[in-house]
C-alpha cells in the first residue's frame, strides 16, 4: 500500500475545486464579521465562482490532462468544459439570487451554500472512482437540501424533507449497486473495475447492479418514473434555488451518467443499459410533455419541462450505442450550453416578474409587453429557444440531437426517438407559448406601473441568456467546431 | 469604386434602416420615417451604380465564401451573386422601394404605427434584395420565407380590421402551401445533385451536362414552379392576392404588384435551365400561366373595388409572363423578364395613383366613384399613362414588352398568341372601365379637397416618366441585349393586330361603360336629392346587346361554372373539416389534456407514494431487462 501524499502540483490540477473551497471558507468567515451586507456576500460568491471559472479555462487552454489521488480524480478537456458550463450556470443562478428579497432564515448562507453544492457537482464531473463519486453526490445533495430547507415558508421545509428521503432512496440504490460491483471486482476505480468485470461469470449480478446504478442516477436526474419529487421540490424552493436544481444539479447528474456509462457500463453490457435508458428516455419524453400541459405554477412547469430537456440530453448517449464519438459529445455539450442559457434565462425572467410572497404563476407575465417591453423581448427570445424554434440555440440543439438519433441509431429505435422528440416539441409549444400569450394579453383593470424590478444582476443574466441563445442560433457552427476541436483528443484517447 | 463587388451594401443599408427604426420605435416618429426614406434612396442610387457598372463591364461577380454551418458533410454557404438579371431586379426593388417610402411619408402620415410600417418596408426591401442576390437556392429559400413574412405583416398591418386579419391569414396559408412544394423541390434537387450543392451555377452545370435523370428534372421543375405559383398568384393559388389589397396601398404597390409577387417569375428565370430540360414542365407552366392570364383578366373585368381590379390585373400579367416562360426559349426568358421590369414600373404607378385617389376621396368602390379628374388632374394623367402602358399602347413601355411576349408566343404556337391577344383585349377593357368610372363623370363625394402633396407627387411623376422612358426603343433593345442573347423581333402584322386589339378593347369598353353624370335635381328645396343618370345600359342596341350578353352569359357562366361548384366544393370541404378533421385534431387535443389531468392527479405530493413509485420503477426496469435477456 502506497502512502497517500498530496503534492502542491496535485492541488494545482484540482485548482477550480480548491478555489471554491478556499472561497467558501473566507466567505463564511466574512459573513460572521460583517453581518449587515448581504449583497456583498453574494458578490463575493460571484467573484469566487469567477476565480474558479478562470482556473477551469486556464486548464482547458493548457490542455491539462492529468490524474491525481491515484486516478480517483481526473482533469481532462471534457471535464474542464463541463466545469465551465456548470460554473457559468452557477454564476447565472447567483446573479438571479443577488437582490431577491430574503425569504429564508439565513443571511449570507443563501449565497455561500451554493459553492459547496457546486463543488460537489464539479467533483462528480472529474471523479473516476465510486467513493469519490458518492461523496461528491452527497455534498451536492445535502448542500441543496439545506438551501431548500432554509426557506421560511412551510412548503420549503416539506420540499427539503422530500429531497432528503428520495435522495436517501437514490443513495441506497446506488450504494447497493456499487457494492455488487465491488464484490465482483474488489475495486472501486472505474477503469480497474471495467477491466475486471466478467460478464461470463456474474452476468445477472452485474446486470442487476447496472440497473440499480442507472436507476439511482435517474432519480437524481428525475427521469420518469423517478421524477415525482422534482415537481414538489422545485415548487418548494425559492426561485434561484429552483434554478440551481434544474440546471446545475441536473446537468451534474447527467454528466455522471454519461461518465459511468462510458467508463464502466458500456464495455460490458451496452445493450442492456441502452435498452433501459431508451425506455426511461421515451417514457420521460412522453410523460413530461403531457404533464407540463396542465401546469400553471411556473416552478412546477419548469421542473417538468426540465425532465423533457434532460431526456433529450441523454439521446446522443443512447444513439451512439456503445462508445460515443466526438460528434455525440459535441452535440451533447452544445445542447447542455443551450439548456443552461435558456433555463437560467427563464428563471431570471420568473424572478424578475415575481411578486414576493406568492408562488410564481403564469399570470405574472400578463401584459408584460405593455409594462416592460424590452424584458418581454428578452423573454420571447428565451421562450423561442425553449420551444426549439429557429433562430435559437434550442432549435439547433434539438436539430442536431434529432439528426444524430436518426443517423446513428438504425431501425425503429431511432425513428421512435425522433418521432417522440418532434411530437414532444409540438406539445411543448402549447405550454411555452402560454407565457408569450400572457405577455401580449392586456390585463383588465389598471395596469400596475411596472412590476419588473430593476435588479441589475438578474437583468444582466436575463439579457446574457437571451442574446446568447440568439447568437448560438445565428452561428451554431462556431460553437460546434470549437467544442469538437477541444474535446477531440480527450475522446479519442 | 467597385460597385458590383460591394453589392452586399444594398441589402445591408435596408437592414440598417430596419434595425435603427425598430430600435428607436415610436419615440422617433417625427424623423425616423424620413431617415428610412433617405437610406432607401441611397440604397437605390447604389443599386443603380451596380447596374450601370455591371452593364458596362458585362461581368458577373459571385462571392459565396461565408460558411454558416456544416451539418454532416453539408456545408450551408451564404454569399451573393451579381449578374445582369440580378442587377436589374436590384434596381427595380430598391427604386420602387424608395419611391414607395417617399409616398408613404404622406400616405401614412396620421397612422399611429408609422414607424413600424417603415421598419417593415425596410425589412422587406432587405429581404427582397437578399433573395435577388442569392447565389444558391437555400439562401434564396430563406429570403423567400422572409419576404413572405413581411408580406404577412404588412397585409395585416391594420390588424384591427377583421378583413385585414383574415386576408393576412389567407395569404400566409396559401403561400405556405406553395413554399412547402418549393422546399420539397429543394430536397429532391439536393439529393439528385452530384455533389449535393444547391448553388445556382452548379445546378446550371449539372442540368446542362445531363447528370440528373430526366424524370427527376421534371419533378424538381414542377415543385419549383409550385412554389412560384404560390408567390406569384397563379391559379389555383391566386386567391390570396386580391384579398391582400386589405393592406395599405403603398404596400400593394411595392409588394403585391412590383416586387414580391414577381419573385415567382424570378425563381423560374433563375432556374430556367431546369425547366428547359423538361418539356412536360414547360408545357404545364405555359398552360397554368395562360389559364391564370385569362381568368385574372376576366375577373378584373367584373370587380367593383379599384384595388382588386388592379390586383386581378397583376395576377393576369404574371400569368402572361409564366405562359411566355413556358415557351422554353432564350428569347422567352428575355421577353418575360422585360415584361416583368416594365410591369413593375407601370403597375406600381397605377397602385400609387389609385392610392392617391383613395387617400383623397376615401372611397375605392368604382361604382361610388367618379369625376376624380376634377380634383386630381395630375394623378389622372399618371393613371392614364399607367393604364395605357398596361394595355400595351404605343409608345409606352408596356407596348414594347408585350410585343416581345407576342413574338415569343407566336413561335410557340397560334394558341398561345391568340390567348395573349384575348388577354390584351380584356386588359384594355377593364382598364378603360376603371378609368372611366373613377376619373370621368361627376364627383359624388362632398368636401373633397386635394392639396398639393409633394411626397405623393414625386413618386407618381418618377414612375410615369419610367413607364414612358423604359419604352424608348433604343434603350429597350439594349436592355434586352443586356439580359441575354436573342431579343425577339415581332413581325409587323402582329404589331398591327395587337394594337388593333387594344384599340378595339378600349373602344368597346368606352362605349359600354359611360361616365356617370350627376345632375342636380331641379327641385331647389331638396338639394341633397340627386338624380343619377345611369350609364347608357338600356339605350342603344349595341349597349343593350353587350349588357344582355354580359348579364346573361358571363354571369350565368360565372355563377354555374365557377361559383356554385366552388361553393359546393367548399361546403363539402367544410363538412369534412367539421367532422373528420376536427374530430381528429380535437380528439388528439382532448386526449392529451385528459392524460395530462390524469398525470397531474397522480402527483399527489405524498412522499410514500413517490417512494413506492421509485421502487416499482426499479422492479419494472429489472423485469424489462430480464425479459429482454430471455
Amino acid at each position: 500500500m502506497t502512502t497517500i501524499t498530496l503534492r502542491l502540483s496535485d492541488l494545482v490540477i484540482m485548482a477550480p475545486e480548491c478555489i471554491l473551497l478556499l472561497g467558501v471558507v473566507v466567505l463564511t468567515l466574512a459573513d460572521l464579521w460583517m453581518k449587515s451586507s448581504r449583497t456583498s456576500i453574494g458578490i463575493g460568491a460571484l467573484v469566487v465562482l469567477c476565480g474558479a471559472l478562470a482556473a477551469a479555462v486556464v486548464q482547458l487552454v493548457q490542455e491539462t490532462d492529468a490524474t491525481v489521488l491515484f486516478g480517483a480524480y481526473e482533469a481532462d478537456a471534457f471535464s474542464s468544459l463541463c466545469k465551465i458550463v456548470l460554473l457559468l450556470a452557477a454564476c447565472g443562478v447567483l446573479g438571479i439570487a443577488i437582490g431577491t428579497p430574503n425569504e429564508t432564515h439565513a443571511v449570507g448562507e443563501m449565497y455561500t451554500l451554493y459553492i459547496p453544492a457546486l463543488m460537489g457537482a464539479m467533483l462528480l464531473v472529474s471523479s473516476r472512482e465510486w467513493m469519490t463519486t458518492y461523496v461528491a453526490l452527497e455534498l451536492l445533495t445535502i448542500s441543496t437540501i439545506v438551501l431548500i430547507g432554509m426557506r421560511r415558508a412551510a412548503i420549503g421545509k416539506e420540499a427539503a424533507m422530500k429531497l432528503i428521503v428520495l435522495g436517501g432512496v437514490s443513495s441506497a440504490f446506488l450504494l447497493y449497486g456499487i457494492s455488487f460491483l465491488y464484490g465482483c471486482t474488489g475495486t472501486t476505480y472505474y477503469e480497474v473495475m471495467a477491466s475486471r468485470l466478467d460478464m461470463g461469470q456474474d452476468a445477472s449480478l452485474i446486470t442487476i447492479a447496472f440497473v440499480m446504478i442507472v436507476a439511482s442516477i435517474a432519480v437524481k436526474i428525475a427521469l420518469v418514473p423517478f421524477h415525482a419529487w422534482a415537481l414538489d421540490v422545485g415548487a418548494g424552493a425559492v426561485v434561484p434555488v429552483a434554478a440551481f436544481l434544474s440546471v446545475v444539479s441536473k446537468l451534474a447528474a447527467i454528466i455522471l451518467l454519461w461518465r459511468v456509462c462510458v467508463d464502466v457500463l458500456f464495455p460490458h453490457a451496452a445493450d442492456v443499459v441502452v435498452d433501459v435508458l431508451f425506455v426511461l428516455v421515451c417514457v420521460s419524453l412522453v410523460v413530461a410533455h403531457v404533464l407540463a400541459l396542465r401546469q400553471v405554477t411556473l416552478l412546477r412547469l419548469f421542473a417538468v419541462s426540465g425532465i423533457a430537456h434532460a431526456a433529450l440530453l441523454l439521446v446522443p448517449l443512447i444513439a451512439s450505442g456503445t462508445r460515443p464519438d466526438v460528434d455525440a459529445w459535441t452535440i451533447w455539450l452544445y445542447y447542455a450550453v443551450a439548456y443552461v442559457l435558456m433555463n437560467v434565462g427563464a428563471f431570471a425572467a420568473i424572478s424578475l416578474t415575481h411578486t414576493t410572497g406568492t408562488q410564481p404563476h403564469v399570470h405574472q407575465f400578463a401584459g408584460l409587453v405593455y409594462r416592460a417591453p424590452w424584458t418581454a423581448v428578452a423573454i420571447v427570445c428565451i421562450v423561442l429557444s425553449l420551444a426549439g424554434l429557429p433562430v435559437s440555440a434550442g432549435f439547433f440543439g434539438k436539430l442536431f440531437i434529432l439528426l444524430d438519433a436518426l443517423s446513428q441509431r438504425e431501425g425503429t429505435a431511432g425513428i421512435v426517438l425522433a418521432a417522440l422528440i418532434v411530437v414532444g416539441t409540438v406539445i411543448s409549444f402549447a405550454y411555452y407559448f402560454r407565457i408569450v400569450r400572457q405577455m401580449f394579453w392586456r390585463p383588465e383593470g389598471p395596469v400596475p406601473p411596472s412590476s419588473v424590478r430593476t435588479r441589475w444582476f438578474a437583468q444582466t443574466v436575463l439579457w446574457g441568456s437571451a442574446l446568447g441563445s440568439v447568437a448560438l442560433g445565428c452561428a451554431p457552427g462556431w460553437l460546434m467546431e470549437l467544442l469538437a476541436q477541444l474535446i477531440a483528443h480527450t475522446v479519442v484517447s | 469604386m467597385d460597385f458590383v463587388a460591394s453589392a452586399w451594401m444594398v441589402p445591408m443599408l435596408s437592414l440598417l434602416a430596419f434595425g435603427v427604426v425598430i430600435m428607436i420605435g415610436e419615440r422617433g416618429k417625427a424623423w425616423t420615417p424620413i431617415g428610412s426614406t433617405i437610406v432607401s434612396g441611397v440604397a437605390a442610387i447604389f443599386a443603380c451604380c451596380v447596374w450601370v457598372q455591371q452593364w458596362q463591364e458585362r461581368s458577373s461577380y459571385t462571392w459565396a465564401e461565408w460558411r454558416w454551418l456544416t451539418m454532416g458533410d453539408w456545408p450551408v454557404q451564404f454569399g451573393y451573386e451579381v449578374q445582369s438579371l440580378t442587377a436589374c431586379m436590384l434596381v427595380i426593388v430598391t427604386m420602387i422601394g424608395a419611391l414607395v417610402q417617399l409616398y408613404a411619408l404622406s400616405y401614412m402620415r396620421d397612422d399611429g404605427r408609422k414607424t413600424t410600417f417603415f421598419a417593415y418596408i425596410s425589412l422587406f426591401t432587405c429581404s427582397m434584395c437578399g433573395l435577388v442576390l442569392s447565389p444558391n437556392l437555400l439562401q434564396l429559400f430563406i429570403f423567400w420565407e422572409l419576404v413572405g413574412l413581411c408580406s404577412f405583416l404588412l397585409i395585416g398591418f391594420w390588424f384591427t380590421k377583421p378583413a385585414a386579419r383574415e386576408a393576412a391569414r389567407k395569404a400566409f396559408l396559401l403561400t405556405r402551401i406553395g413554399d412547402v412544394g418549393l422546399l420539397i423541390g429543394l430536397f429532391v434537387l439536393y439529393h439528385a445533385m452530384p455533389n449535393n450543392s444547391l448553388a445556382l451555377i452548379d445546378v446550371h452545370n449539372a442540368v446542362q451536362n445531363g447528370v440528373i435523370p430526366e424524370h427527376t428534372v421534371t419533378l424538381v421543375a414542377l415543385l419549383l414552379f409550385f412554389g412560384a405559383m404560390g408567390k406569384s398568384g397563379q391559379v389555383p393559388l391566386h386567391t390570396w392576392l386580391p384579398d391582400a389589397m386589405e393592406g395599405p396601398t403603398p404596400i400593394s404597390a411595392l409588394i403585391h404588384a412590383a416586387t414580391m409577387v414577381a419573385a415567382g417569375v424570378f425563381l423560374v428565370s433563375r432556374t430556367y435551365d431546369v425547366f428547359l430540360a423538361s418539356s412536360t414542365a414547360l408545357l404545364i407552366v405555359a398552360i397554368i400561366g395562360a389559364v391564370t392570364a385569362v381568368l385574372g383578366a376576366v375577373a378584373a373585368l367584373v370587380q367593383r373595388d379599384l384595388k382588386r381590379i388592379l390586383a386581378y390585373s397583376t395576377v393576369s400579367q404574371l400569368g402572361l409572363m409564366m405562359c411566355t416562360l413556358g415557351m422554353g426559349t432564350q428569347a422567352a426568358l428575355i421577353a418575360a423578364l422585360l415584361h416583368l421590369l416594365t410591369h413593375a414600373c407601370f403597375k406600381a404607378l397605377l397602385f400609387l395613383a389609385a392610392g392617391r385617389v383613395i387617400h383623397t376621396v376615401h372611397q375605392q368602390d368604382i361604382e361610388e366613384l367618379g369625376g376624380v379628374r376634377n380634383v386630381l388632374p395630375w394623378t389622372t394623367g399618371a393613371f392614364a399613362i399607367g393604364a395605357l402602358a398596361l394595355a400595351g399602347m404605343v409608345p409606352l413601355s408596356g407596348f414594347w414588352s408585350k410585343e416581345a411576349l407576342f413574338a415569343v408566343l407566336l413561335q410557340g404556337g397560334a394558341v398561345w398568341v391568340t390567348t395573349a391577344l384575348c388577354v390584351s383585349a380584356l386588359t384594355a377593357m377593364y382598364m378603360t372601365r376603371a378609368f372611366v368610372r373613377v376619373f370621368l363623370g361627376t364627383l359624388r363625394q362632398k368636401n373633397v379637397r386635394a392639396s398639393r402633396d409633394i411626397p405623393m407627387g414625386v413618386p407618381l411623376g418618377a414612375l410615369a416618366v419610367g413607364a414612358i422612358a423604359i419604352g424608348w426603343p433604343p434603350m429597350f433593345a439594349r436592355l434586352g441585349a443586356q439580359l441575354g442573347e436573342g431579343y425577339p423581333h415581332t413581325p409587323a402584322w402582329l404589331v398591327a393586330t395587337s394594337l388593333g386589339v387594344v384599340v378595339m378593347g378600349i373602344a368597346v369598353a368606352a362605349y359600354v361603360v359611360r361616365p356617370r353624370v350627376i345632375v342636380a335635381s331641379t327641385r331647389a328645396r331638396q338639394p341633397s336629392r340627386k338624380k343619377v343618370v345611369p350609364q347608357r345600359r338600356f339605350s342603344g342596341t349595341g349597349a343593350r346587346v353587350a349588357s344582355i350578353l354580359r348579364v346573361a352569359v358571363w354571369d350565368w357562366v360565372y355563377r354555374n361554372g365557377v361559383v356554385r361548384p366552388f361553393q359546393a366544393f367548399s361546403r363539402g370541404m367544410a363538412q369534412l373539416d367539421q367532422t373528420l378533421v376536427r374530430a381528429c385534431t380535437e380528439g388528439i387535443g382532448t386526449c392529451t389534456v385528459l392524460i395530462g389531468k390524469l398525470a397531474s392527479r397522480a402527483h399527489v405530493g405524498q412522499l410514500h407514494v413517490y417512494g413506492i413509485w421509485s421502487l416499482w420503477g426499479i422492479v419494472a426496469l429489472l423485469c424489462f431487462v430480464l425479459w429482454k435477456k430471455v
